[in-house]
């Protein structure tokens, strides 16, 4: 899809009220793997709200950073400790990115992400792809540094 | 020393042209038949080959069509190789196709005069690949072994064609003790198909990890050196990599961590704004082995690859031109 102005970027698993304020037409939206609740449950709820989600690889973040398609970072804490919220994992290396490219990150509270299995790593939507042989690593949560954040929740929808 | 099948993915054995199908790693070892340049191109669009497979391909292509041309005149044959040339430069926009056929014809017009044009042609680009990239991509992978240190975890990203077990065995014979991490490589997972695959292979230890958790793994101080491959080099030193390769030079930047990467060395861009980026088609990411992973109406964005401004990168291992 041809993407023509900057639209936000979307990682992590929203609470249902995020949605509600969000008013654009079009949104980034990170796949997540290994279980692809970006793709799947977030990708439902924004077509539900007549939004259209333009889903891309976890590893696609920095290059539309660069292009300047993103106009801000949705990220969705488990909960906070000290300086630092409890995130996704691959919110971090979004909020890295971001600030990078000077864009801002907002942080809201999120949803708890789907366990996923060390062994899910090796298939996508239950088919294998891979040997199961090999060892994998799958870190569910990582800590974001407050530092990278620019808005928390209170932040204007759409902006 | 034993090489990976993705080291030299293509083999041209009398009139047939075998090409290694990467999609079918690892679950069978197949070789496309290919008898006529068409079915080559066919080979590179749908990605069954890729990254350095490409460069094979382009060159053993010709060979292919040279070993076919016996009754055509010097001139008839030259007039195929300029048309084989043509197709494969508008085949896939990033990967340098016009330099690397621009190289082969080059090669052909040094022998132009020869009376054996024919013979001469295939015997000088078996040369050219057997004694000249063979070799040195046994020496790039000895440079980029001599980088690593015993006891470190290198991370990479994609697949670089079979180098990466070269470059592990290179340090098993210094006794180094290596480990890699190895990101899967969404949408087309060339790192748990191919590179995690090779790696545990030929018995090296290797952990795969999600594309996201870069970060996570940097952080945590499980990384000691970033060691990618590259499909395209400018003359300042950016290079096209798969898309995610941009993202983590970018976190290896933050958590200083050294960025290595294995490129052939260019100076016909100046710079990597120069690179074309190939975007695929939505379903490429929206479909896998032809079902369908996400609801009907959600859209997707699927840039084949990134550029690393040379900034990112900490050192350069270079394959030269001679």
């Amino acid at each position: 899809m041809l993407i023509k102005q900057p639209i936000p970027l979307i990682f992590g698993v929203p609470q249902d009220g995020f949605y509600g304020d969000l008013k654009v037409k079009k949104t980034f939206v990170a796949e997540l793997r290994p279980g692809l609740e970006g793709m799947t449950d977030v990708a439902k709820e924004l077509l539900r709200r007549r939004i259209q989600p333009v889903v891309i690889c976890d590893s696609m973040m920095a290059f539309c950073m660069e292009r300047k398609l993103v106009s801000a970072v949705h990220i969705f804490s488990q909960g906070r400790r000290n300086d630092v919220a409890l995130c996704r994992t691959g919110s971090l290396a979004a909020a890295l990115c971001a600030r990078a490219h000077r864009i801002p990150v907002v942080l809201h509270d999120g949803a708890m992400p789907r366990e996923s299995r060390a062994a899910d790593l090796l298939k996508i939507a239950g088919m294998k792809v891979t040997s199961s042989k090999i060892n994998t690593y799958v870190p569910l949560l990582e800590e974001v540094p407050m530092g990278l954040i620019g808005h928390t929740q209170g932040w204007k929808a759409g902006e | 020393m034993k090489e990976s099948v993705l080291f030299w993915p293509v083999h041209l054995k009398g009139r047939t042209l075998y090409i290694l199908d990467e999609t079918k790693i690892p679950q069978r070892i197949v070789y496309l038949k290919v008898r006529h340049y068409h079915q080559a191109i066919d080979a590179v669009v749908t990605m069954k080959t890729r990254a350095f497979g490409q460069f094979l391909t382009v060159c053993y292509t010709f060979m292919l069509e040279m070993q076919k041309a016996q009754g055509l005149s010097a001139d008839a044959q030259m007039r195929l190789l300029e048309r084989v040339a043509g197709a494969f430069n508008r085949s896939r926009p990033t990967f340098p196709f016009e330099e690397v056929t621009g190289m082969v014809l080059g090669v052909a017009r040094k022998v132009f005069g020869s009376p054996r044009f024919r013979q001469d042609f295939i015997s000088a680009m078996n040369g050219f690949l057997e004694q000249g990239i063979r070799q040195k991509r046994y020496q790039r992978a000895a440079e980029a072994a001599s980088l690593i240190k015993d006891g470190d975890t290198v991370l990479t990203h994609c697949n670089v064609s079979g180098e990466l077990p070269l470059v592990a065995e290179f340090c098993r014979k210094a006794k180094k003790k290596i480990r890699f991490l190895a990101t899967e490589t969404r949408p087309y997972f060339q790192g748990s198909r191919l590179t995690a695959w090779e790696l545990k292979r030929e018995g090296f230890d290797v952990t795969l990890i999600p594309d996201n958790a870069a970060a996570k793994v940097m952080a945590d101080g499980d990384v000691d050196c970033v060691l990618v491959g590259s499909d395209r080099s400018a003359a300042n030193g950016d290079f096209a990599n798969k898309v995610g390769t941009y993202q983590i030079a970018l976190l290896a930047k933050h958590f200083r961590i050294p960025f290595y990467v294995l490129v052939q060395s260019s100076d016909k861009l100046s710079s990597g704004r120069q690179i074309p980026i190939e975007v695929r088609r939505d379903e490429e990411i929206l479909c896998f082995a032809g079902k369908r992973l996400a609801p009907v109406g959600v859209a997707a964005f699927y840039p084949g690859f990134d550029v690393v401004p040379h900034p990112l990168v900490t050192k350069h291992i270079a394959i030269r031109p001679s």
